[in-house]
This record gives structure tokens, C-alpha cells and sequence, in this order.
């Protein structure tokens, strides 16, 4: 395999990690029109506590159990203590949410220190494949494997459900569904933890793939997420994922062939699909 | 609209405020004349804030262990965080200068930040101690001594011991992409080239990066590779180059102040750190005078032994602490700099004098991570070198360097 499949391939589990955290952003967008710019401090969170989970017991099952609920956690502090009493007033809304994200960066440095964190890898996953000359990880074949499997969890849930006809109901009009008697408040806390618990489950199943989290990955990731969540569309998870490989591979690719450009090339992909698709490549149209 | 009418009206109440109470301190507030005020400024946020925090904590046990006294004068100390951010250093600055009349500086690390402060402080006439090294354009302001000297210079001996005492005669490079680790990658890539070396290749990368992979694969055949990472990038970068087997193709060297030789650091990345050879003007197994005492010290302070720029800004407050010492607590701009100028110290980093233009002679130490145990490192030194900066011209500098060990 020469350097374009390399990258190709380095792309997709980039673009998967990508996926797992701008899905659950996605889904709060859809359903709730909520911006929650705190989502990739919740990614950190879990990474964090997941990883120290982890190398205290020697568990992965337990750090991933870790790091996802505690993140959907904090998702749902956010959501029922401040979010709620912000309903339709976005600048508040967006205001608060940043503010979280110093307040948990902040929290972690006080905890962990300034250091990035490496985190454990699962005895059965470690190794590599040689791949085009490279020594590709088995753990981010792995990651390739457990994202579509999310994905496809994430599409039965939104398309073979009683719920997942209700969320979409919601995102499509939020009167109609409540003036035919469906409370929607439960569902969207049930969204708002769900999508947090995505970000936190990315985080800690994503970072041994990427080698180590810091506390600019927060920040870092929340753009990632948003312009994912710009060229996949708003409230779908075909949109999220599709979005976060084109983004993924776009990266790898340009990385490879023209690496000056490689830090503008997700701005230049939300920008191309804002002037050409504003509701995103695959997105519910308003 | 009547509640957004109020909002804008408290905005520019707000803003109206906010510029008068700005416009009061605008005078630096005079020191009492048995007072010393000495800021320090650090990366405490930010890509840089593994750096800003250790050597916040080095300085204030520096000053704690002189009981905040020196010359027969009380310390007043003040910090502030520069964000890693220029806009953002230049603001703290002022407000450390202005508001609170700093009379000497130490730091920041972040090589814009410095460069953005530096004119500010020749103005004002206010000292600024680098903690790290720097780039070629900033001894032109006076008011900066650096004391770590110039970013090629400290890595100007690794391109020299990897060609003569290690044998390579090719070599790849690959660093981030920014000012200070392309200055700190091209005194490597000199020193090689010097030599009598070949650069095959010389890839960079922006900060921040996730995946590395691209550049893995992008690597070309050679007998070692050269690597400028700073900051948080480090374990990402490292783990992904272990893991994708760069070792198995080429050996690995690290070229900038400190290395590897972070503690923290070094426990995260593990079997990542082995065999890997890296240059070094501080670490906390350097036998210099005072160190021993110092990691005991720190690591007291903050329960982990002390990384490169722990080492560093402890030596700039020594360097700073003796000068005071010798102006007798004349803390007047011509004293401290004449004090400063004359500076002929050994500090934990190694013996310290200026040249003409400020700058630092200094050591450089090259050093192998021989072997691991746990989170037990054996650190091998294999050479010693000290660098001298010579200008040549403009912002050129030549550098002059003696193998001492």
C-alpha cells in the first residue's frame, strides 16, 4: 500500500475519532438547538478520568466505563442546571458553555497537573500490522472497527426506534410533537446525556489511538467537532459520520501531500459546504 | 427591546468604567524604598503550561528559600500567566510594570512573548531575565539577558556529537512549525551539516497535531532522526513514532533546551523514551553546584523531581537574586545592569556568563535515556559541550563550541 492508501486508512480512524465525539454535539444540536461549546471538555473529561481509571485497576472495560459516564454526568449538570434555564436564548447559552470549558480545563489542571496524559492500551490490541511500509497500530484498526459499530447503534436507535421517531420528530418540529401530547423533556435529557457520554466514550477510546491527551484538547476538539457537525449536517448521525471522514481523510491526506495546508484544511471544508450546502452534506433541512 | 436597550446601555456604562480606573493606573506605583518588586511571567496556560507551571514553582522556591529577602530588603513578587499568547503577554506586562512597578522580570519562556515585551522593556528600563532560550533577533533590545542563550546555539552540539561521536552521516528531520523549533532544529541541522553531514529531508508539522501518521510515513531512509517537539506535542508524537515503528528503521535524537528530560514526561511516554538520545542544559541529575539540593527542595515543594525548565528558572532567579546581592539593593536600571553584565555564577544549571550582547555561554549536555525500571530512569551523559555565541553581523550569530566532558 503506498502513502495515499496509508493515509487513506490513517484518515478513516482519525475521522472515526472525529465521529464518535461530533455525534453526540449533532444530536444535541438537532433536538434541542442547543450549541453546547463545553463538548470537547467533556471528550477531555472522560479521556482523563478514564485514563487514570485504567491505569489504576489495569481494567480498560472499567476506564471506558469510566470516562464515558462521567462525562455523560457532567453533561447532565450542565444541561439541567444551567441549559434548561436558558431555553431559547442562545447568546446566554453559548456564553455559559464557554465558560465551562475554562472551568473544566481548570479543574483538570488542578488535578492532574499540566502534563499530558498517555494512556493504556488493552494487552489484546497492542501490536502492529505492517502496512506500506509502516507498522500500523492493531488499537486504531480497532477504533475503525468500534466506531461503525457506534454508528451503527447510534442509526438503529435514530431510524428502527420508538424513540429515535420521537428524536427525529423533535428536530423536525418541536410544536407539532409537543401539541400531540409527547413530552420531549425527558428526551432531551436522555439526548443531552447521551450525546455527552459520546464525548466522553471518544475521548478515552480515542486517545490511544492519537497517543496522548492534553489540556488544549478540549478546545482543540471542539473545533473539530463543530466542523464536523458544520459539513455533515446538524441532527443526523449518517451527517456526523460522513462529515468526520471527509474531514479525517481530508487531514491525512493533505498532511501527506501538502503539509503546509494542513491545519487550514477543515476551515476551507466548512467553509466550501457553508457557501455551496449550508444544511450540511447530509443534513435535516430547517 | 427595552431589556435589550439595557443591555447596551450597561455595556458602555461598563466599558466607560473600565477605561477610567485604566487611565488611574497608568502611573507604576512607587516602591517603597526597602521593597524589591520582581515579576515573573509563565506559560501557566496554554500549549506551553507544562513548562509555565514548573518554573513558577521553581522561582517561588528560589525566593522562598531566601525568606523573600535579599540585599537587606523585602521581595515583593508578583506573577501572571502570558496564555502562551503575545496579545495576551503584552497586556500582563504592562499591568506588571505600570500597576504593579516590577523593577526586574523573569521570564516568559513562550519565544514571542519574549520577543513582543522586549522593546516595551527597553522603554520602561525594566531587566528581563529569560528563563530558555531564544531567537537570534532579541539581544538587539538591551534590557533582555539570556542567560540559556540562543535557540541554535543550545542545539548546535547535537548535530555535532550525532555526526562525530555517533557516526551518522544522513539524517531526517522533523519539528513543529513555529518560530522557536525552527531555530532550535537549524542549530541542529548546522551542527550536522558542519560536519561534514547530509539533511535528507526536514518535515514540519503545526502544533496541535493529532496524527502523525502522514509524516511516519512520509519519512525517508536515513541513519537517525532529528526531532524539535515542545511542549504537550511531545507524548502524542513519540508514543505514535513507537508505535508505528520508527525505531525499528532509524534511531532517534532530540534537539531542543531540554529534551526529554521532563520527568513527568518521560513516565508517560515509557518504553517511547528508550534509547533515545537528547540534548539537554538542564536536568536533575546534572552534577552542577547546588542540584542536589535543589531536586531534594522541589520535589518537597511539589512532589516530582524537577524537568528542564524547573532547573532553568531556578538558575534565573539565582542569577537574579546575586546581582541584587551586588548592587547592595540598588535596583536602579544602570545598577542591575552593570550587576547583571558582570554576572560569574555557578547555579544549578551550570556556570553562567554573559558576552557582550547578553547573551548566556553556556552548556549543552548530551544524554541517552539508557534503560527504564517502573518510572526509574537510568539517564546516561555522554558529552559536555560549552557554547559560546559570537555575532557576526545583523542577527547572525556564529557559534564556538568546546568539548569539556
Amino acid at each position: 500500500m503506498d502513502i495515499f492508501g496509508l493515509s487513506l486508512l490513517s484518515g478513516v480512524s482519525l475521522g472515526i475519532i472525529y465521529f464518535l465525539i461530533a455525534a453526540g454535539l449533532s444530536m444535541i444540536m438537532g433536538l434541542m438547538g442547543v450549541i453546547n461549546l463545553a463538548h470537547g471538555a467533556l471528550f477531555m473529561l472522560g479521556a482523563y478520568l478514564g485514563i487514570t481509571v485504567g491505569k489504576s485497576t489495569g481494567n480498560f472495560g472499567l476506564a471506558v466505563l469510566a470516562g464515558t459516564v462521567s462525562a455523560g454526568i457532567a453533561g447532565l449538570i450542565i444541561e439541567r442546571g444551567f441549559l434548561s434555564r436558558l431555553y431559547r436564548r442562545e447568546f446566554e447559552q453559548i456564553l455559559v458553555t464557554f465558560g465551562f470549558i475554562y472551568v473544566i480545563t481548570n479543574l483538570h489542571l488542578w488535578i492532574y497537573g499540566a502534563y499530558p496524559k498517555a494512556p493504556p492500551v488493552p494487552a489484546l490490541l497492542t501490536g502492529t500490522i505492517p502496512i506500506g511500509g509502516v507498522d500500523f497500530p492493531v488499537y486504531r484498526l480497532a477504533t475503525i472497527v468500534i466506531g461503525f459499530a457506534v454508528f451503527f447503534g447510534l442509526w438503529w436507535l435514530q431510524e428502527k426506534t420508538r424513540i429515535g421517531a420521537i428524536i427525529q420528530a423533535g428536530m423536525d418540529d418541536k410544536q407539532m410533537t409537543t401539541g400531540l401530547g409527547i413530552n420531549l423533556t425527558p428526551i432531551n435529557i436522555g439526548a443531552f446525556f447521551l450525546g455527552a457520554a459520546l464525548a466522553g466514550f471518544g475521548g478515552i477510546i480515542g486517545t490511544p489511538a492519537i497517543g496522548g491527551i492534553d489540556l488544549n484538547s478540549g478546545i482543540n476538539m471542539l473545533f473539530v467537532a463543530l466542523v464536523v457537525v458544520i459539513v455533515g449536517g446538524v441532527g443526523s448521525v449518517q451527517g456526523a459520520l460522513v462529515g468526520a471522514l471527509v474531514i479525517g481523510i481530508s487531514i491525512a491526506l493533505v498532511a501527506s501531500y501538502i503539509p503546509e495546508l494542513s491545519m487550514f484544511v477543515m476551515y476551507i471544508a466548512a467553509i466550501l459546504i457553508l457557501l455551496l450546502k449550508p444544511s450540511g452534506l447530509i443534513g435535516r433541512k430547517s | 427591546m427595552k431589556g435589550k436597550k439595557g443591555i447596551w446601555m450597561f455595556v458602555v456604562l461598563l466599558v466607560i468604567v473600565s477605561l477610567l480606573l485604566g487611565s488611574f493606573s497608568c502611573t507604576p506605583a512607587a516602591p517603597k524604598e526597602d521593597t524589591i518588586k520582581i515579576g515573573g511571567m509563565y506559560e501557566l496556560t496554554g500549549f506551553l503550561s507544562v513548562l509555565g507551571t514548573q518554573e513558577s514553582a521553581a522561582v517561588q522556591l528560589a525566593l522562598e528559600q531566601v525568606n523573600y529577602e535579599v540585599a537587606g530588603k523585602k521581595i515583593e513578587y508578583f506573577e501572571e500567566d502570558t496564555g502562551s499568547d503575545a496579545v495576551i503577554t503584552m497586556d500582563k506586562v504592562r499591568k506588571l510594570v505600570e500597576t504593579n512597578g516590577v523593577q526586574l522580570i523573569i521570564g516568559p519562556t513562550f519565544g514571542p512573548s519574549a520577543q513582543a515585551m522586549a522593546p516595551y522593556l527597553q522603554r520602561m528600563q525594566v531587566p528581563n531575565l529569560a528563563i530558555s532560550a531564544h531567537a537570534y533577533e532579541l539581544p538587539a533590545y538591551r534590557s533582555v539577558w539570556l542567560i540559556t542563550g540562543l535557540l541554535g546555539g543550545q542545539t548546535y552540539p547535537m548535530g555535532l556529537y550525532a555526526y562525530e561521536e555517533l557516526g551518522y552521516r544522513t539524517m531526517s528531520a522533523i519539528s513543529q512549525d513555529w518560530s522557536a523549533a525552527e531555530q532550535y532544529m537549524g542549530g541542529c541541522l548546522k551542527g550536522f551539516q558542519d560536519s561534514g553531514g547530509e539533511i535528507v529531508q526536514h518535515q514540519r508539522f503545526p502544533i496541535g497535531t493529532i496524527d502523525y501518521t502522514p509524516y511516519i510515513a512520509n519519512l525517508k531512509s536515513a541513519d537517525v532522526l532529528a526531532s524539535t517537539i515542545i511542549g504537550t506535542d511531545i507524548v502524542p508524537s513519540f508514543s505514535q513514532f513507537y508505535d508505528q515503528g520508527v525505531w525499528k528503521k532509524m534511531s532517534i535524537i532530540c534537539s531542543s533546551e531540554v529534551g526529554l528530560f521532563e520527568p513527568p514526561l518521560l513516565m508517560e511516554l515509557g518504553d517511547a523514551a528508550v534509547g533515545i538520545v537528547s540534548e539537554s542544559h538542564y536536568n536533575w541529575l546534572a552534577p552542577t553546584v547546588g542540584n542536589k539540593e535543589f531536586v531534594a527542595a522541589y520535589k518537597a515543594k511539589t512532589g516530582v523531581l524537577p524537568g528542564g525548565y524547573a532547573g532553568m528558572a531556578y538558575a534565573s532567579t539565582q542569577v537574579a537574586l546575586d546581582a541584587i546581592e551586588r548592587t547592595g539593593g540598588d535596583m536602579s536600571y544602570e545598577a542591575l545592569a552593570n550587576a547583571l553584565d558582570e554576572t560569574d555564577l555557578d547555579t544549578v544549571r551550570g556556570h553562567v556568563k554573559f558576552t557582550e550582547q547578553r547573551v548566556g555561554i553556556t552548556e549543552a549536555r548530551i544524554s541517552k535515556v539508557a534503560s527504564r525500571s517502573g518510572d526509574d530512569f537510568d539517564i546516561q551523559l555522554l558529552a559536555r559541550y560549552i557554547v559560546t555565541p559570537e555575532l557576526v553581523g545583523g542577527s547572525d550569530w556564529q557559534f564556538h563550541v568546546e568539548r569539556v566532558e
